[in-house]
């Protein structure tokens, strides 16, 4: 509940989809916990609608939006997030470009749209300003470090291996 | 049936034996191999010119960002993913498009480009990673490559020749790059096949998991791109080139249930991610 707060102290907007409305996307199990082996809670149809409250791993910690509410979790993909324009870091970044927000309704999307793309001309003078980016092979390693990323041992699926 | 796998040994065993360089795609033996749908091997250097080519050409289309903090941050992040793929000697390279489309690119070669707008509608580090891990899986396996060399991509390529790759280069207006740029517009706008994208994810999360994060970092960023309209401008060309998020999702996610959660209190590196793209753009003086 802390880490909510604090994270709603610092940005100007709410981060993903917290708080925000979803619905089902198809039937599903509500668990107490969350683990596929956890007890079950309750049997959710599709569209119902739900409050999605955080995310650990795989689970979104739901609330039900009906006169009894439930609360549990459920799979990433039971649920379809309602619109959330707000998504990420964006509010607090501000945008890096002057203007770059109103050309939407007038101007059409400036970027990368598809016509961009089919205008565009190749640029190489910037593969190399895009070379003084990367760091060495002792840099990466420190940085990842410093969040206590560790390297593991992780199979592939099935299907893709060689 | 046999015979036409005869065939395809036959000149499997042939063009490993050229796989270095000395493969001549416009030549005879090249003809036959694409009609049978086999992609033939690039060599590094042609691998690196493609690359370069289109990478410039998606440069072209939009500035890179201008937050040196940002773009040594998305390196770093990325780099470190990269080393755990099956290609860690490529010379990966990360950069931030400053514009306001939603989306990722990678080219042959090492190169992924991610644009300002998709970057600031990420949560945390490991979405950063996950994001990264798919286009690292698709360089990884080549998708770009083999969508160049099969015919039905790029008749545009192999009607041009590959060979001109092998004649000196000579910069920007050289006819035969030009030729590549276009070949390289037409993949980005059209989009590599479904089932590559499938892969890339698959991958992806693994890649992520590998690198020590939260596997559930992409699968989170797909719930929020399924969270925008359809039609909203800004995802147009996304929406248009890869498959819907809501189906990459629940791709993902029965295959993760079983294998993945074992992983998922993996980092998240929400602070760290906060505050590296907090940090506003250098003034001209410093």
């Amino acid at each position: 509940m802390r880490r909510r707060i604090v994270a709603a102290i610092l940005l100007a907007i709410p981060a993903l989809v917290w708080g925000a409305a979803g619905v089902l996307s198809r039937d599903a199990k509500l668990r107490a916990e969350p683990h596929s082996d956890a007890a079950v809670r309750g049997r959710l149809a599709a569209q119902a609608p739900v409050e999605v409250l955080e995310r650990k791993g795989g689970w979104y910690h739901i609330k039900t939006l009906q006169s009894q509410p439930l609360d549990g979790w459920v799979r990433l993909a039971d649920v379809r997030a309602g619109r959330n324009e707000s998504a990420g870091v964006q509010g607090y970044l501000g945008s890096g470009r002057a203007g770059a927000r109103d050309s939407v309704a007038t101007t059409g999307i400036r970027g990368l749209s598809e016509t961009d793309i089919a205008n565009a001309q190749p640029n190489f003078a910037a593969l190399s300003q895009l070379a003084g980016y990367s760091s060495t092979p002792a840099d990466v390693s420190a940085h990842a470090g410093r969040l206590g990323l560790k390297s593991q041992a992780v199979a592939l699926f099935p299907e893709d291996q060689p | 049936m046999s015979r036409r796998r005869l065939l395809i040994c036959a000149l499997t065993a042939a063009l490993c034996g050229c796989a270095s360089g000395g493969f001549d795609p416009d030549g005879a033996l090249g003809q036959i191999a694409q009609a049978a749908g086999i992609a033939p091997k690039v060599g590094p250097e042609e691998e690196q010119k493609i690359g370069d080519t289109a990478a410039a050409t998606l440069l072209g289309g939009a500035p890179l960002w201008d937050n040196q903090r940002a773009q040594r941050y998305v390196n770093r992040v990325g780099a470190w993913v990269a080393q755990h793929s099956s290609r860690p000697e490529l010379s990966w390279r990360f950069g931030v498009l400053d514009n306001d489309n939603i989306n990722a690119f990678a080219a042959p070669a090492g190169y992924v480009l991610i644009t300002r707008a998709l970057l600031q509608r990420l949560n945390n580090e490991a979405e950063l990673a996950g994001v990264l891990a798919h286009e690292i899986a698709h360089v990884a396996q080549r998708h770009h490559l083999k969508a160049i060399t099969q015919q039905h991509v790029t008749g545009y390529f192999t009607n041009l020749g590959m060979s001109a790759l092998g004649k000196k280069y000579q910069g920007a207006n050289d006819p035969a790059i030009q030729k590549l740029v276009g070949g390289a517009k037409q993949l980005y706008t059209l989009g590599l096949d479904r089932s590559d994208e499938y892969e890339a994810d698959r991958i992806g999360v693994v890649l992520a998991a590998r690198a020590g994060y939260d596997p559930y970092g992409l699968p989170a960023v797909l719930q929020t791109l399924a969270s925008f309209k359809a039609d909203d401008p800004a995802l147009a060309l996304l929406f248009k080139t890869h498959p819907r998020p809501a189906d990459r999702l629940a791709e993902l996610d029965v295959r993760m249930q079983d294998r993945m959660d074992a992983y998922a209190d993996g980092a998240l590196g929400e602070a760290r991610f906060r505050s590296e793209l907090q940090a506003r753009p250098p003034d001209a003086a410093h």
